[in-house]
């Protein structure tokens, strides 16, 4: 029971954290509440999917900004769908990094938008370590029989 | 932004005063049109645990199409920015083919001109992403809403944070320098 007990510590004040650091914001929340014995995995699986949909919208947007004569237009194409997704989950850092990103796209500069997709890779692979830590914790109070706290 | 002008279904058709919807004993039925899985899933997950049918439309032809077969459904959830046919260009087809329910548009767009573009493709409202079900709650069947936020304060959230933004990707920048 103390391993619960300090197993659920741990996630509450991990998920804290979270929210506390910006990585995730109310929508988060809205996407837990909807998890409950009937889909007990809804959080971790549109997280994966969030995640496969981030690393290909990443790599679409390299490989424009990469070409002699950017489109810029594709690449706002490809971050409005970020921006769009991201915000969905709740997953704020990236959503704001979308946010900044669309501004250099409008203005067509090149090293603005390398910049901002710096930025969102290195948010997301930040989310993508925070968020597998947080399953991991949820999967272990599971398998130590207890249930996983919601943070209010 | 909200102009309940362009369905022809008044909401004391759609609920009989006690919330209860007058579907002929059928489950509330919603069309859930958006190119993103991510957003489709979620959005799904949010209606169904309020006891509404969701069908799901990758695009606007799907959505154009599943309405020339012959199906019908209380509310649609339309996205603007889809490939094959966008969410405006759907809009007007389906009000062309005398399509009547509510159509609510559901975008991460936040330009003003947009919005009202997409508004006059015939939606009864225009909403931005992320979808919350306070956001609609006006539109379905037994949800009380308890949001008293203007939906156009997503926009102002926005512009605070492409201050931080630019700190941030400096910051970034210069660590990894």
């Amino acid at each position: 029971m103390d391993v619960i007990v300090q197993l659920q510590r741990q996630i509450v004040d991990f998920t804290a954290s979270l929210y506390r650091e910006g990585y995730v914001d109310d929508q988060f929340t809205q996407l837990q509440k909807l998890q409950d014995e009937s889909s007990p995995d809804f959080v971790m699986e549109v997280a994966s999917l969030f995640f496969v949909d981030c690393e290909k919208l990443v790599n679409n947007m390299a490989r424009a900004l990469e070409l002699q004569a950017v489109d810029f237009k594709q690449v706002d194409s490809h971050v409005h769908q970020l921006k769009g997704s991201s915000s969905s989950v709740g997953a704020a850092r990236i959503k704001n990094a979308c946010i900044a990103f669309r501004t250099y796209c409008e203005s067509q500069d090149r090293e603005g938008c390398l910049r901002c997709l710096q930025l969102v890779n290195h948010e997301y692979a930040q989310l993508k370590i925070k968020l597998q830590t947080l399953f991991r914790l949820e999967q272990q109070i599971v398998a130590a029989g207890g249930t996983i706290p919601v943070l209010q | 932004m909200s102009s309940s002008q362009n369905s022809t279904v008044t909401k004391e058709e759609m609920f009989d005063g006690n919330e209860n919807h007058i579907n002929n004993g059928n489950p509330f039925s919603v069309l859930v049109v958006d190119d993103d899985n991510v957003v489709r899933t979620i959005h799904k997950m949010m209606l169904e645990v309020k006891g509404m049918e969701v069908q799901l439309a990758t695009n606007g032809k799907e959505a154009v199409d599943l309405h020339r077969v012959g199906a019908c459904f209380n509310l649609i959830l339309m996205d603007k920015d889809m490939p094959v046919m966008n969410g405006y260009q759907a809009t007007k087809e389906l009000r062309d083919m005398g399509v009547n329910c509510p159509i609510i548009g559901v975008t991460s767009s936040t330009e003003e001109a947009e919005l009202e573009e997409f508004m006059e493709a015939g939606l009864d409202d225009c909403i931005c992403k992320p979808l919350t079900i306070e956001k609609i709650a006006c539109y379905l069947p037994g949800v009380a809403s308890t949001s008293t936020a203007n939906h156009r304060d997503d926009y102002d959230d926005y512009v605070e944070v492409e201050d931080e933004n630019a700190d941030r990707a400096s910051s970034t920048n210069s660590n990894n320098n």
